[in-house]
């Protein structure tokens, strides 16, 4: 199946797609289809990246382009195995290949719809709006493409009633933790235009201490927030750094 | 009814009719969804081990100076202890309130819902793995999941149970059961988190 034939199978019936190559009777239905989803998430997940990476202009381009489409993929990459096993706690039976089928078949429909909104993303940063709206702009884009995704997935699982729900939740609720962590790791996406251009910054705090500062500055409370390195990374790596840049 | 009658090959007196007492629960259990699990076995019950002490382990090593023993601890003795202190006393109850589904079938409940914490908890580590390597909130982050699990397997439990009264067969046993069971879960949870005090706070 060419990348155009799967596009359009992806974007019309999904559930169908992934009934046929998950079924018991096609074992190798995964790997079959896995590098064709795959190159779907890099292409779309590319070209919106690059889109994105354009504010700043430059090498930014290229360094978002490479990063965007994983930060689709380390999140349901680090989840699968919770997702799957939330499930079957909730007695929602669903195979393992089945799950990781329908994550990626989701993860392939944001793409090819992220790639679709690029224009207008674009559009958007041509006019050269603040740093913030374009941070805005990015993020609400993937939040309104990111449900046609999900909804693959929501419609992938059997079963109806309470524990279902709950299975939902908790994945949902997992998959937004990672992806918002994800995003604060392979940060900068959007730089500023008279920024430094950098493919990875340190591994420094987390996610939720950088927007509890911003709320607080919104609400002009500022503090002083410097950014230390964290976690077994940035514990190890961060002091080399700072020592060397002292 | 009436269907049901008119398959009945001969006029039945009212005497042949069995008491509704057993009839009743089978047609009422059918309306439930049966509540599925793969079958109890040591390697199951070590495999939910393994996860809940390889996620305290993982938790462990995001801590600042805390030992792996401690993330051992963290992850194994909260849902182990609940499950030994308040097994018995669920019990003792349920004997006492004459219900009748098996005790050996209630232990098994509990076993499948161990189960499916440790699955859970064996599911959970690459994502407190990602933490661990990158934020120092990881140990909080696992005391938060870890709470999330049990809570979650506590409900699993308290309606599995219900449907192993439902399907022994009495009359407003379910909700007895029910409401035993959710009396049950609330010590549990208590008690849980009376044991996670200690470990947790050796692990921040």
């Amino acid at each position: 199946m060419n990348l155009i034939t799967l596009s359009t199978r992806l974007l019309r019936d999904p559930v169908a797609l992934i009934a046929e190559f998950s079924d018991p009777a096609n074992p190798d239905g995964l790997r079959r289809l896995m590098p064709a989803l795959l190159a779907l998430v890099g292409l779309g997940g590319g070209i919106f990246g690059a889109v994105v990476g354009s504010y700043r202009g430059g090498l930014q381009t290229v360094y978002a382009a490479a990063k965007f489409p994983f930060l689709l993929l380390i999140p349901v990459l680090v989840c699968l195995p919770a997702i799957h096993a939330i499930c079957a706690a909730c007695e929602v039976e669903v195979r393992y290949t089945r799950l990781a089928l329908a994550g990626l078949a989701g993860l392939a429909r944001t793409a090819i719809l992220l790639a679709a909104s690029s224009p207008i993303i674009w559009l958007v940063y041509s006019v050269r709006i603040d740093y913030h709206l374009a941070i805005l702009a990015m993020v609400g884009t993937l939040g309104l493409v990111g449900l046609p995704g999900l909804s693959t997935v929501v419609r992938t699982l059997p079963g109806s009633g309470m524990l279902r729900q709950a299975a939902l939740a908790g994945s949902l609720g997992l998959i937004c933790l990672c992806m918002a962590q994800s995003g604060w790791l392979l940060r900068p996406f959007v730089a500023r235009p008279a920024g430094e251009v950098s493919f990875l910054r340190p591994v420094e705090e987390d996610i939720f201490s950088s927007l509890g500062a911003t709320v607080l500055a919104s609400l002009g409370a500022y503090q002083d927030w410097e950014p230390e390195g964290a976690g077994v990374i940035g514990r190890t790596g961060g002091r080399g750094a700072h020592e060397g840049g002292e | 009814m009436q269907p049901a009658e008119a398959t009945l090959p001969a006029p039945v007196s009212l005497l042949s009719v069995p008491p509704p007492a057993l009839s009743a629960p089978p047609a009422l259990s059918a309306a439930l969804p049966v509540m599925s699990a793969p079958p109890l076995g040591a390697a199951r019950v070590l495999r939910a081990a393994v996860g809940m002490a390889g996620l305290g382990a993982v938790a462990a090593l995001g801590g600042h100076d805390a030992s792996l023993l401690s993330g051992l601890e963290a992850g194994l003795v909260p849902v182990l202890g609940t499950g030994v202190l308040t097994a018995p006393a669920l019990l003792v109850a349920h004997q006492y309130l004459n219900l009748q589904a098996e005790p050996r079938a209630l232990l098994q409940d509990l076993g499948q819902s161990f189960c499916r914490v440790g699955d859970v908890a064996l599911g959970l580590v690459p994502v407190v793995g990602l933490f661990v390597l990158t934020t120092d909130i990881a140990p909080m982050l696992f005391g938060l999941l870890y709470l999330a699990a049990g809570a979650l397997g506590l409900g699993i439990c308290v309606l599995r149970m219900e449907q192993t009264e439902r399907l022994a067969g009495t009359n407003g046993g379910g909700f007895m059961m029910l409401s035993l069971g959710l009396c049950w879960a609330v010590l549990a949870g208590l008690i849980g988190l009376r044991l996670c005090v200690g470990p947790l706070l050796a692990i921040l």
